[in-house]
């Protein structure tokens, strides 16, 4: 039975959790939400296991920055995850997540120590819609969290 | 004062100084037990309601049965468990000491943390893997769309009064979270038993159906009682398991004891809560079995046990005077409901803990005071409850001495001081002359308002009658304050447009003018709280009425309406204020600097405010030094700390609830003064940004020098408008012999004559504090009194902890303040 | 007696050593004797003083600024140049934390009764009342009297705290009759020992005290500080025996000596601290004292 943190071996899901890793002990988080969003495809796509967080769930998250200089759109549906790097008309989003900087975002979705009140005074994160949808993603968030600080 | 021994205290000693935890029983191995317990989440009854609704509940039924129906499910399957010796049966969760799920409400916060809770650094909450992944593949997502706040958001369209209450930092909505904040009528449960409850449901159910054709109402009404029935009967089910299980313990029981205590409590589930209750041990243990009950449908916020010397009285006396009950039995299981109420705690997701922890579940416990007839009520029981306190020292219950000082005998009063005086936090002081004319200012008849309960914190309630939901509002005073200085904007917010645009500050030409501005931003903010509440409470109607609840209450039953549409007696809804203190001292800082004295401008103020008082040292000292503070008798203070609470009182009194009741403004604040003050900016009272607001009603940190003037300050505060109750924390480091406390009793006792209508208590130093603090492995008891309940200290949070520690203390034998230790300043508000 | 207005160095509230109950103590300004071990030293002086909190200091130099008559050092323990001085109150006035206080203020007699009256509650529940002390209340024996009466009138139990140098004629008809307690200092008995450690002759203060015990004796109850090595000498403590026995007292109420005293005493520049001692006298030693005592007065 394979161990819910397995990914069994694969060339491409192991960089991706390298660097994940890394953004995770990086200070600015360069690139969080890619690569955060990349890995979840990743694993969702080897891992059974973790795909049963999505069977299904249809759920459409919009990610932006302030400025909108950068629009994620990640769309769950069909047991799968499809990212796109800009809003989709087709798509109602559940929630939608304004951040100032990758910082903030990994913040907001992971832990330890994670600095919400800091978050809070520096405005750092705004939320519009549904905050379960938030709370579902932060979780398996925290999950791939787990995965790439344990795995070797 | 009484002069007549009033017949209902028997007790040659009412200190009760023979009994102690080593000569009752296993009370004492319960309480090691208890403290020592480590929180685990439960999910066993998010698992059954959910199952229920998800899985077999019929969609086109109403809201009210198909509650009724889980609520049945559930306590049909919850397992009978027992974990100790306790003398009672019954356990809150499926866990010595859990943390239940409410999913419906806020229970899907820990959703991030299902992997992490158990091992996070402050409170962790374990959760085994497997019900982690129940909550998330099996409960949660069912809950999604559905949970309280997102169907308010659904059904009202997102407005901006939810977006505000998002930001946090303006108000909390605590319908989001919770109604729970009452009082039951555990009464009526003792006295009639659930069989006779359902009885008189399904007659009123017949006799509305019986009619033929049936208006809205009456099928609503119909429908309303049978799904009390329904409920009920989920209790009578649970009870009856509790039996079986008992018994069946008995017979695999080895130890003589324990046997015949299964036995026992075989006997007694097989009879209440079904049946009406016939001696002591069946009047407890129906009364836990029905606050387990109530749990199940109400999550665990300040469900308060009311009056229990006077509910449980009877069976008391009766069992004494025939024999069957000796003190020695009945304080044993006093003891052991005493630590039942502590079997669970509040789910808790991280920033919560963060910004607000350490408080507990507070189910308030209220003794003493007057009888409906205005007599007094203190009894043997009300002196057994106290010594069960004094010796247990556990966090809950929260336990509330009522006086009347023209009635109650003053003996009560002092041994009332004494047990805070040993216990040095607990029971907090309430003033019946103030709380009943304040109720009865409500509209509330005077022999209801006589028997008033505290619902926890200090709420005041017209026990079982009064559906108050008396957290619905927990506003942020110096909110309005900031939006006022910067013209609907707060720092914490930056550049956004918050509030109307009440005019530039370098505009205003005298106090009036501030005060309409402050006054403006302060209505406009309470009526922004109080739309989110109507939709809340809407929602509630339509998603979660409360038949169980409703069965065990006054008032329902005759209305054939859930409390939920305002079936109970009287309605209200409360909402408490954070940083009163804070928010009067500043204002009166302006009026004196800026209009009276013109020393300073409100530009300059606001601009050193922004810097944090840096490069303004003058101003600062002269802002946190020389201008009025409340806790004192400057008539400018005076007459501030008057008129906001006279504005509070008419704007709130103004709207009427979703239910037909009035909101009521209280003063009180959990830890939340804690969390807004981090997130707030410095303020004109010479506060610097990031500090925490003063607790409640209680005047500032430090500023209040004198003793004397603090109390005399606080009380003359007018009770009438201050209907939803108040917090009032006092500090002095020790109480050392008979003369301190005869004066510390005196203290309050004028404090009450002059209208106070609450007092509470810590009897510790500075340098304890602080020592405990830095040492925390050297008191891991240490109980402290935080703004209306008790927190163990260990368990607070590092804010929540200086906060405690620089509350002023009073030296009662000068009168003073006693000077905080030099090596902390740094901790205090205006440093 | 005294020419200038009575000035009111501090109003102490809920105080629980000057009397039964619950009390709000009135410090008068000024005191005929200059007691080297005086714990408020500051109301030795008739006339206004500032006082100065040290620890509130925020080093602004404000007071400097204002003063008119060059009596600040800003650099000094001391702030206030006490020779300089003018106790004019610009210095108060403008200090920012209010670390600069001016010490006596002038209250009409009514606005002082207000003033006790706000404790009006604390009273009641506590058999407390009004204490009068100082410094000497009887320096201003007509003002004292006004206020006594008035208290006396809406039924406020009132002490005075005296160290027995007043006129004893104007004392009995305008005091005595409106207080209900008079607690009379007896602290040296050898006259040269008086003199030396108090400033004054302590002849008329013996002769008062035998006045008050003749005429109201179950009003005056005698106090006496013990001051290590100075009141505490077994000369004193069977003198002050014996006089106590002769004017018909069998108890004393006995004052403990607060080292803390010297810091005071030195920010407010008075004389003698070379002969207080500093250290706290041991349980042990006022357990003796006390005894001695007890065991001279009831020989």
């Amino acid at each position: 039975m394979t161990h819910p943190l397995e990914l069994g071996s694969n060339l491409v899901a192991d960089k991706l959790v390298e660097k994940f890793r890394e953004c995770l002990e990086s200070e600015v988080a360069e690139g969080f939400l890619t690569l955060l969003l990349d890995l979840m495809a990743a694993v969702l796509f080897f891992n059974a296991r973790y795909r049963e967080n999505i069977k299904r769930f249809d759920a459409c998250y919009v990610f932006r920055t302030a400025d909108d200089s950068m629009v994620v759109t990640a769309i769950f549906r069909h047991d799968r995850l499809e990212v796109w790097p800009h809003r989709r008309k087709d798509a109602q989003p559940n929630i939608i997540i304004t951040f100032q900087n990758p910082k903030a975002l990994r913040n907001l979705l992971l832990a330890p120590k994670a600095d919400i009140l800091g978050s809070m005074l520096r405005q750092e994160v705004r939320l519009e819609g549904n905050l379960n949808y938030l709370y579902k993603l932060a979780y398996m968030a925290r999950r791939l969290q787990l995965i790439a600080t344990r795995a070797v | 004062m009484a002069s007549v021994a009033s017949p209902a205290v028997t007790l040659s000693d009412i200190q009760l100084v023979d009994y102690t935890l080593e000569t009752l029983g296993s009370l004492g191995e319960l309480r090691t037990q208890c403290l020592r317990a480590r929180a685990q989440v439960c999910i066993e009854r998010a698992k059954y309601v959910t199952e229920y609704l998800r899985d077999f509940s019929v969609p086109e039924e109403s809201a009210e049965l198909r509650r009724a129906r889980a609520m049945h499910y559930f306590l049909s399957n919850k397992a009978p468990l027992f974990f100790d010796d306790s003398l009672l049966a019954g356990t809150t969760t499926s866990k010595p000491f859990g943390a239940p799920v409410y999913p419906e409400l806020t229970g899907l916060t820990i959703w991030p943390e299902l992997d992490t809770m158990s091992t996070r650094e402050k409170n962790p909450q374990r959760i085994s893997p497997e019900d982690a992944e129940e909550l998330n593949l099996r409960i949660f997502p069912y809950w999604m769309e559905r949970n309280v706040l997102e169907t308010t958001r659904t059904r009202c369209h997102n407005p901006p009064s939810m977006r505000l209450f998002e930001r946090i930092v303006f108000f909390l909505a605590g319908k989001a979270g919770a109604v729970s904040h009452t009082v039951p009528c555990y009464r009526l449960g003792l006295e009639k038993g659930l069989n006779a409850i359902m009885a008189e449901a399904a007659a009123r159910e017949a006799a509305v159906r019986g009619k033929g054709t049936l208006s809205a109402e009456e099928a609503r009404q119909a429908e309303f009682w049978q799904a009390v029935r329904i409920a009920l009967q989920g209790i009578v089910n649970y009870a009856g398991n509790l039996s079986r299980k008992a018994a069946e313990l008995a017979e695999q029981e080895a130890n003589p004891a324990r046997k015949a205590n299964f036995v026992r409590m075989a006997e007694v589930c097989s009879r209440v809560p079904a049946n009406p209750a016939s001696s002591f041990r069946e009047a407890l243990n129906a009364i836990w079995i029905l606050h387990i009950a109530v749990h199940a449908e109400n999550i665990n916020m300040a469900v308060s046990p009311g009056r229990l010397d006077q509910i449980l009285y009877p069976y008391y006396r009766r069992d004494i005077d025939s024999g069957s009950l000796a003190v020695q039995e009945a304080l044993e299981l006093l003891g052991c409901l005493w630590l039942k109420l502590n079997d669970n705690t509040n789910l808790v997701p991280e920033t919560a803990e963060e910004l607000f922890g350490g408080a507990g579940t507070v189910p308030a416990v209220t003794v003493g005071g007057v009888d409906e007839n205005g007599q007094d009520a203190v009894n043997d029981l009300t002196y057994l409850m106290l010594r069960v306190t004094e010796l247990l020292k556990t966090r809950d219950p929260s336990l509330n001495a009522r006086y009347h000082y023209q009635v109650n005998p003053r003996e009560y009063r002092d041994r009332v001081a004494e047990v805070v005086a040993n216990t040095k936090a607990v029971p907090a002081f309430y003033n019946d002359v103030a709380a009943i004319a304040t109720l009865e200012n409500q509209g509330i008849p005077t022999r209801h308002a006589r028997d008033y309960s505290v619902i926890g914190c200090v709420e005041l309630s017209a026990s079982g009658r009064s559906y108050d939901s008396s957290s619905s509002i927990l506003f942020n005073l110096p909110a309005v304050l900031e939006l006022t200085l910067y013209n609907g904007k707060r720092p914490v917010t930056g550049e956004e447009q918050i509030g109307p645009q009440t005019g530039d500050p370098a505009s205003f030409r005298s106090f009036e003018d501030f005060w309409k501005a402050f006054t403006g931003q302060l209505g406009w903010l309470i009526e922004q709280a109080i739309e989110l509440n109507e939709c809340l409470g809407r929602t509630h109607q339509e998603c979660l009425p409360t038949p169980l609840l409703s069965g065990l209450f006054e008032g329902p039953m005759d209305a054939g309406r859930d409390l939920i549409f305002g079936g109970a007696l009287y309605n209200s809804s409360g909402a408490t204020h954070i940083g009163f203190a804070d928010t009067v001292d500043s204002i009166s800082a302006i009026e004196k600097a800026v209009f009276l004295e013109r020393k300073y401008t409100l530009p300059q103020i606001i601009e050193a405010l922004g810097k944090d008082f840096a490069g303004a040292e003058e101003l600062h000292a002269y802002l946190l030094y020389r201008t009025p503070k409340y806790g004192t008798d400057d008539p400018v203070a005076v007459k501030n700390s008057r008129n906001l609470v006279a504005f509070l009182y008419e704007t709130y009194q103004r709207h009427v609830n979703y239910r037909g009741g009035r909101y009521r403004p209280a003063y009180w604040t959990m830890t939340n003064h804690a969390g807004q003050g981090k997130l707030a900016g410095a303020l004109p009272n010479g506060r610097k940004a990031g500090r925490v607001f003063a607790s409640g009603i209680t005047p500032v940190s430090q500023a209040a020098a004198d003793l004397a003037g603090c109390l005399l300050g606080v009380a003359s505060l007018d009770a009438l408008q201050i209907p939803g109750g108040e917090a009032f924390n006092l500090k002095y480091p020790a109480i050392q012999d008979q003369d301190d406390l005869k004066r510390f009793s005196q203290a309050i006792e004028a404090y009450f004559q002059c209208g106070g209508i609450q007092i509470q208590f810590n009897i510790m130093s500075y340098e304890m504090l602080l020592d405990a603090k830095a040492h925390p492995e050297n008191y891991p008891e240490l109980l402290v009194r935080v703004s209306g309940y008790s927190a163990y200290f260990k368990d607070l949070n590092d804010a929540m902890k200086e906060e405690i520690i620089t509350r002023t203390a009073y030296d009662l034998r000068t009168g003073s303040a006693v000077a905080f230790p030099e090596r902390a300043k740094s901790m205090l508000p205006g440093n | 007696m005294s020419a200038g207005r009575p000035l009111i160095a501090n109003i102490r509230r809920f105080s629980l050593d000057d009397g039964p109950g619950i009390r709000t103590t009135v410090f008068f300004k000024g005191c005929p004797l200059a007691c080297i071990w005086c714990h408020n030293p500051e109301c030795q002086s008739e006339g206004p003083e500032i006082g100065f909190h040290s620890e509130l200091c925020i080093h602004c130099e404000s007071c400097a600024r204002a003063c008119g008559a060059g009596a600040i050092c800003p650099d000094a323990a001391q702030r206030v140049n006490r020779e300089a001085c003018t106790a004019c109150g610009d210095c108060a006035e403008a200090c920012p934390p209010a670390a600069l206080r001016m010490i006596g203020t002038y209250y009409p007699p009514g606005q002082l009764v207000e003033l006790i009256l706000r404790d009006r509650p604390f009273f009641d529940v506590s058999g407390g009342g009004a204490t009068f002390s100082g410094g000497e209340p009887a320096m201003h024996i007509e003002y004292l009297s006004g206020v006594l009466e008035e208290l006396k009138r809406v039924g406020i139990h009132t002490a005075v705290q005296t160290c027995g140098l007043y006129d004893a004629a104007a004392f009995t008809q305008q005091v005595l009759p409106y207080a209900d307690l008079i607690y009379f200092d007896v602290k040296l008995l050898d006259p040269a020992d008086h003199w030396k450690y108090t400033g004054r002759p302590n002849a008329a203060i013996l002769r008062n005290f035998r006045q008050l015990a003749a005429t109201a004796r179950s009003k005056l109850v005698p106090r006496m500080p013990l001051i290590p090595g100075i009141t505490t000498t077994d000369r004193n403590l069977r003198a002050a025996a014996r006089f106590l026995r002769e004017t018909g007292y069998s108890a004393c109420q006995l004052l403990s000596y607060n080292p803390g005293v010297i810091a005071k005493r030195r920010t407010a520049g008075m004389p003698g601290l070379e002969e207080l001692p500093e250290a706290l006298p041991g349980v042990e030693e006022q357990r003796r004292w006390r005894e001695t005592f007890l065991e001279y007065l009831a020989a």
